[in-house]
This record gives C-alpha cells, sequence and structure tokens, in this order.
C-alpha cells in the first residue's frame, strides 16, 4: 500500500477491541493526527463531511454482520477526497479485488501482530516504523 | 393467521455442501476476531508490562502471559488451517487440457508405458503445479506415471513429514487439525480440495503421494519424445 500521511483517521469498526487497538497504534505512531472511532456505518456516514481532506477511513468489511461493500462505495460517492481502506479479519484475493473494485484504496487482513498492525497503520500516517515509539 | 401458516412452503433441505462452506467461513472469520484481540492484549501486555512481570519474584505474571500467548498462536495456526481450506473451496479454477509434460516439466517422469508426455489430462494445471511442488519442493523429484482407463496416476515420492500419513490428506488434517495445522498434510489437503472440484483424487499410502488426474483421450500424433 502507498503511504498516505493521513490528516486525520475515521476508524469503523463493530469490535470494539480492535478498534481500540487501532487507536492505540495509530496514537503511538503518530501522535498528532485526529483519530476518531465508530462502530456502525451510519455513524461512519454522519462523520464524513467533517472529516479534513486527505483523511483516511478504516472500515471493517463486516458491520453487525452485514458486509460495507456498500458504504465503501457510498463513502467514496460522496467524498471522493477521503481514501478508504477495509480490514477483515479474513480476506480473500477475491475479497480484495472486491473492495477495491468499490473504491477502496486498499484491502487488507488485520494483522495477528503488533508489529503487523504498526506495519500496516504506518503507511496510512505516513511513519517509519523504526523511529516509532512501544507502549511503555 | 391459520391461513398464513398453511400456505407457507416448508423449506428445502439444506446443501450440506453449502452448509460445510458456510460453517467453515464462519468458523474460520468469525473465531479469528476474537482470537486476534486475545494475541494482540497479549503483546500489549507484554510490551507495557513486561519488565514489571519479569521482576515479579513468583513470575506468575510471565507465566500467565506465555499461556496467553502460546495458546493464541496454536490457535491463530489451526485457525489458518480451516481459512486454507474454506479458500480452496471457493478458489476459482482454470480447468483445461494440459499434457502431463506441462505438468511434470523438470522432474524426472518414470514410467512403464513409454513416454507419456503428451497424454492429455483436464485439470487446473497451476493446482496441480501446486500440489507436486508442495510435496517434491523446487528440486527435481522421481514421478513414476502410469495410465488406467480414466486417470493418468503419477506417484510423487513419499517425503519423511508424510511417513505417518495414509489414506486422504483431508480427512488426516480433520482427524487432528493440533497435529497437522501448518504442515505438509494441511497443503496436501487443501490441495485434494481443490483436485477433487476437477475430478481428480489425492491419496498417500507406503508408495508416495498419488495423484489421479482425469484424462483426456491422448492425441495420437502428440509428441511423446519431449
Amino acid at each position: 500500500m502507498r503511504p498516505f500521511a493521513a490528516s486525520a483517521v475515521l476508524v469503523v469498526d463493530d469490535d470494539l477491541d480492535h478498534a481500540q487497538i487501532a487507536r492505540l497504534v495509530l496514537r503511538m505512531l503518530a501522535p498528532t493526527t485526529g483519530v476518531q472511532v465508530v462502530h456502525e456505518a451510519s455513524g461512519a456516514i454522519a462523520r464524513l463531511d467533517a472529516l479534513p481532506r486527505g483523511a483516511v477511513v478504516l472500515i471493517d468489511r463486516w458491520l453487525h454482520g452485514v458486509e460495507s461493500f456498500d458504504t465503501v462505495v457510498e463513502m467514496r460517492s460522496r467524498r471522493p477526497d477521503v481514501h478508504v481502506v477495509m480490514l477483515s479479519a479474513v480476506l480473500s484475493s477475491i475479497d480484495r479485488a472486491y473492495a477495491l473494485a468499490c473504491g477502496a484504496v486498499d484491502a487488507i487482513e488485520k494483522p495477528s501482530s503488533l508489529d503487523g498492525w504498526r506495519e500496516a497503520l504506518a503507511s496510512i500516517v505516513g511513519v517509519d516504523t523504526d523511529a516509532t515509539p512501544r507502549a511503555a | 393467521m391459520v391461513q398464513s401458516i398453511v400456505n407457507t412452503p416448508a423449506p428445502g433441505p439444506v446443501d450440506p455442501d453449502l452448509l460445510v462452506e458456510a460453517l467453515l467461513y464462519s468458523v474460520s472469520h468469525d473465531l479469528r476476531s476474537p482470537l486476534l484481540t486475545l494475541s494482540l492484549a497479549g503483546e500489549l501486555i507484554a510490551e507495557s508490562l513486561g519488565d514489571r512481570l519479569r521482576e515479579d519474584p513468583s513470575n506468575s505474571g510471565r507465566v500467565a502471559l506465555d499461556a496467553l500467548q502460546h495458546g493464541a498462536r496454536d490457535l491463530e495456526r489451526m485457525l489458518q488451517s480451516l481459512t486454507l481450506i474454506s479458500r480452496a473451496r471457493r478458489r476459482p479454477l482454470e480447468t483445461s487440457r494440459a499434457p502431463l509434460r506441462l505438468l511434470l516439466g523438470g522432474h524426472v517422469v518414470i514410467s512403464e508405458d513409454g513416454d507419456l508426455g503428451g497424454r492429455l489430462v483436464s485439470v487446473d494445471p497451476i493446482a496441480v503445479r501446486e500440489i507436486i511442488d508442495s510435496v517434491c519442493g523446487e528440486e527435481p523429484a522421481e514421478i513414476h506415471v502410469r495410465l488406467t482407463d480414466e486417470f493418468a496416476v503419477l506417484r510423487l515420492p513419499l517425503v519423511d513429514s508424510l511417513a505417518d500419513v495414509r489414506g486422504t490428506p483431508l480427512v488426516t488434517l480433520a482427524q487432528s487439525l493440533q497435529m497437522h495445522a501448518g504442515t505438509l498434510v494441511e497443503a496436501l489437503a487443501a490441495g485434494q480440495v481443490v483436485a477433487e472440484r476437477f475430478g481428480a483424487r489425492v491419496g498417500v499410502d507406503e508408495h508416495g503421494v498419488h495423484l489421479w488426474l482425469p484424462r483426456l483421450e491422448a492425441t495420437p500424433t502428440s509428441g511423446l519424445g519431449s
């Protein structure tokens, strides 16, 4: 995934723990980047207008049992300047291709390690993982 | 109310294949989410409390954290196995008429039936090569080939990691995810799932790994000499 240097990040995940971990890692990587968390597609759409130009939305592939591809399409339609990255616990190459066709700039499997999260999210906020602090 | 009940058609029987597929996907996806949480929580605890845990004279915190992380890794390994099988069931197939020489290139082919390189089979060539590569690796291996009415039968060498495996890899994997997840049995089981979709079979016995590839009638003029 090409780096973005996101101006802000909106995390959309119905799994509260994953959302908090994403926020925590983003704060470690880029303490000055604004990070918001919502747990429903409707909440994400509602916050879309307020996102700054160049923001990134990290959206889970399943939200409360519903696939979020349509939400990606709607987000890209309403805010073409906002990048959308889809995350999923399990993602096939077909799922990824569909996410890209819906307008996501990337779709990735949620990493199973903190280093994996750091690497994935570092490219979104445009920082070098070697220079970022660990949890302490 | 009674009328609407009377008019409600009985649901048809559940397609067992669809049910298995749905369960496989559900298990591999839905269980991975909480597992991720456990794995990441363990790492966060290790990073934030590691020094304090090491200084604890009772060592109980360190032992508990290690156990949590080992258990999470073990679960992850087994869930990856189920995910692999689920993906094999949904993988797009590109079945074509493939000459055996296309599938066996780079290996030493041994046959009592002469040169069978031009004999055609109906397979997804990439899927078959993946199975062969998983067993033989990148080094040239001796592959025995014979023909039956229905199949071209390939016998790949029995590698050490399959020494105790007999029968079909998928059944072997299903009998013990704990033992076989992440091993060659897992790769062969996924290959078997794909292969059976185009009519091939995969089995293991004391002589080696057997692939039964569905034959097409060989063209009489096909070059057998190369």
